[in-house]
């Protein structure tokens, strides 16, 4: 069955054969998938290709939509499902060979030699082209052969590709991308409201900032362009300047409604520049509508691979925020898909002090890599105030670095839980030190700051200094903390707990509404207990009279 | 009687600061104190669109900071004020800018405000939070805080109301910032 229905679709799209019979097999030929449904207010994308069929186009501008969101798979299955209403749809055509192309999949000819066995090798000759070429390539040279049925635009937009892939004549292998741009610059000089011929001149714009004022154009053309501000969120994060991004961001989740990635995508820049206010919410959003469209389709969530990267997202922000409750039923779910976010996992029960499933989780560690089992079982020792025990464990890490000297996540680690535990056990200006070293190493470190972690060490070193009793550390660190994430609900409360214990009751009031305001949807009971926790740890601060005595 | 109290209900704001003239706004840290770090989203200059913390790059230089509400012609005044200074004062490592308190940012409506007032070393931005950093205690009436300071302690304070910034405040500030650079 499979066969005969490549050689009825192969027959059917040589330039020479008469238009084809549409296509009925539950599982496509080129794509191996079954065809698309239309999803009502997927995208509000729309350009017109040429075809006469509604089905057709509203697939084509589904299509776009997906590929727009990088959600190679569906755009490959939706153009192939428009080919099966209007198979002379060049257009169509041309997406469904860039979707291949992104999706990775449709490299390999497919093989004719049960079909040569039905036909004989003197037929061979006579083979259909689509026998010769890959589903992607074949999809390509389908679209040149159409040209001369679709419009002037897309002729230049698929000349444009075909030069670029060196498949247009006269194209010398060093001027591909020169010929191609050329294209596209004399469609956007003949027509300037081509909103395909300003994306894709975009895309093969050469030079560091060269894309950008491309997209910007097309978004005066169209401020709900999907492609183009979903480029411009990640443009402006990989340049780092990631608040001009935030716009783009607002823009691509109204173009694209019920597109996961499109809520996702905020939370790239949301959590680098600390606005935490609704980046979880969307980022949950972002998990709703993958569930819902893996059910719609009957997608395996193995068959998506943006679902793991957006569940990890929305995990590690829900952590972040104290949402406990709902990061646990996150995770049993990822459980479930065979995911594993280990860190963030980590970091829950720590905070939560649910030792049994941080030891756990250290626990895993043990026979692959001791020197993060030890990370891990020392952190849990210093959050248990077991410096015996931390002793033990940073031994092992001192040790392990001996032999590792240069690998700097290691070293930060080592920093980390050492200077911890000099702060608890009576060298707390020795241990603050230690810990100063790990900002002075990633307080710059843009990476660091991704994911709403560029205050994790300052945290810590706060965390220590309070241990220490050392006031004007804990108030540095925290204060620092703050500064690299507006969210850091440690940050806010290690200020409100060192205020109150000196006495500075106005300030230690803002600090704590910055606190409420960061843990703002955590169970009131888990926000109790860190404050609690730090209240306890202010504690071995001299409290004012006490320093005054002391001449401090 | 009524008819003052009615007066005073519905007077138009340029008398606001005449009524709260007695009480002197308070905000921002205090003269002797030190100014903790804070970062805030750049809209201008070469941090533009990054969340940037001034106050630890200028360590102990000579720094002005301006709190702003809202932004106004009048701030735009003082703005202009302190980028000439801040042009004459290169040398000796003086920096000022501008943090704007709102819940949202917009940094190109405030990027092009700032063009039109000429701004030229002077960055603005926004401090997504109109409370403003907490270590700063700005107060919620005060429509503009000036914090002058040098060797990480404040050595001037302005804290104005609505209405308040006028042309012999803005005289004031630049007369003051001779403090930064005594020696």
């Amino acid at each position: 069955m499979p066969t005969a229905c490549l050689l009825l679709v192969a027959c059917s799209l040589s330039a020479e054969a008469a238009p084809p019979p549409r296509l009925v097999a539950p599982k496509m030929p080129l794509t191996g998938l079954a065809p698309a449904k239309l999803v009502p207010d997927l995208c509000v994308y729309r350009y017109p290709v040429s075809t006469r069929s509604a089905e057709c186009q509203a697939f084509c501008d589904q299509a776009a939509g997906y590929y727009f969101s990088y959600v190679w798979m569906e755009a490959a299955r939706c153009y192939e499902t428009a080919l099966s209403h209007d198979p002379e749809c060049a257009y169509a055509w041309l997406g469904l060979h860039r979707s291949l192309e992104k999706w990775g999949k449709g490299t390999a000819a497919p093989k004719s030699t049960p079909l040569l066995a039905a036909v004989g090798s003197v037929a061979q000759r006579k083979l259909p082209d689509r026998f010769g070429k890959s589903p992607r390539d074949y999809a390509l040279e389908t679209a040149r052969k159409l040209m001369p049925k679709a419009n002037h635009r897309e002729q230049l937009l698929i000349r444009s590709r075909l030069q670029e892939k060196g498949m247009w004549p006269g194209v010398k292998p060093d001027e591909r991308k020169k010929k191609a741009q050329a294209s596209l610059d004399e469609l956007l000089t003949l027509y300037d409201d081509d909103q395909e011929g300003w994306f894709w001149r975009a895309q093969i714009a050469e030079g560091q900032n060269a894309k950008a004022p491309i997209y910007k154009a097309l978004l005066r053309l169209n401020p709900l362009h999907p492609g183009a501000n979903h480029e411009l969120v990640h443009f402006f994060e990989n340049i780092k300047r990631p608040a001009l991004g935030w716009p783009y961001a607002e823009g691509y989740m109204k173009s694209s409604p019920a597109i996961p990635h499109a809520f996702h995508m905020q939370a790239h820049l949301a959590m680098r520049v600390g606005k935490w206010r609704h980046t979880t919410d969307w980022s949950g959003k972002a998990v709703a509508l993958e569930k819902a469209y893996h059910k719609f389709l009957d997608v395996k969530p193995a068959d998506d691979y943006q679902f793991r990267h957006h569940m990890e997202t929305l995990t590690r922000s829900l952590v972040h925020e104290g949402r406990f409750a709902e990061a646990h039923q996150i995770k049993t779910e990822a459980e479930g898909y065979k995911y594993q976010f280990r860190p963030e996992w980590f970091s829950m029960a720590v905070t939560e002090r649910d030792w049994a499933e941080a030891g756990k989780l250290a626990d895993y560690y043990r026979k692959s890599d001791k020197q993060t089992a030890a990370y891990h079982a020392a952190v849990i020792a210093l959050e248990q105030g077991d410096t015996a025990r931390a002793a033990a464990e940073v031994d092992v890490l001192r040790q392990a670095q001996q032999s590792k000297k240069g690998d700097r996540a290691r070293e930060l680690r080592l920093w980390e839980v050492q200077g911890r535990l000099m702060c608890q056990t009576g060298q707390g200006e020795a241990g603050v030190k230690l810990l100063r070293r790990t900002i002075d190493k990633t307080k710059d470190d843009y990476a660091h700051h991704a994911w709403g972690g560029g205050a994790y060490y300052m945290e810590t070193w706060g965390v220590a200094a309070l241990e220490a009793g050392l006031a004007a550390e804990a108030d540095e660190a925290f204060q620092e903390a703050l500064a690299h994430d507006a969210g850091s609900v440690r940050g806010a409360l290690g200020l409100w707990a060192l205020c109150s214990r000196l006495g500075r009751a106005d300030e230690a009031e803002r600090y704590m509404r910055v606190a409420r305001r960061c843990w703002v949807k955590a169970d009131p009971r888990d926000f109790e207990r860190l404050r609690d926790e730090l209240a306890k740890k202010a504690a071995h601060v001299p409290a004012p009279s006490v320093a005054a005595a002391a001449g401090e | 009687m009524r008819s003052v109290f009615l007066l005073l209900l519905f007077s138009p704001s340029p008398l606001l600061p005449l009524c709260a003239g007695a009480d002197p706004c308070v905000s921002g840290v205090a003269v002797g104190g030190r100014p903790g770090p804070y970062s805030f989203l750049v809209a201008t200059g070469p941090q533009r669109g990054q969340q940037t913390c001034y106050v630890c790059e200028q360590d102990k230089k000579p720094t002005a900071i301006v709190f702003a509400r809202h932004t106004s012609a009048p701030l735009g005044k003082l703005l202009a004020k302190l980028d000439a200074e801040t042009a004459a004062r290169k040398d000796a490592g003086f920096k000022a800018w501008m943090t704007l308190l709102a819940d949202t940012a917009d940094l190109d409506g405030l990027a092009k405000w700032a063009q039109k007032q000429g701004l030229r070393a002077v960055p603005v931005g926004v401090f997504e939070d109109a409370a403003g950093p907490p270590a700063y205690k700005l107060a919620a009436d005060a429509d503009v805080t000036v914090l002058l300071f040098v060797g990480r302690k404040v050595v001037a304070n302005f804290a104005l109301r609505a209405g308040e910034l006028t042309d012999a405040k803005v005289a004031e500030v630049a007369t003051t910032l001779a403090k930064l650079f005594e020696k």
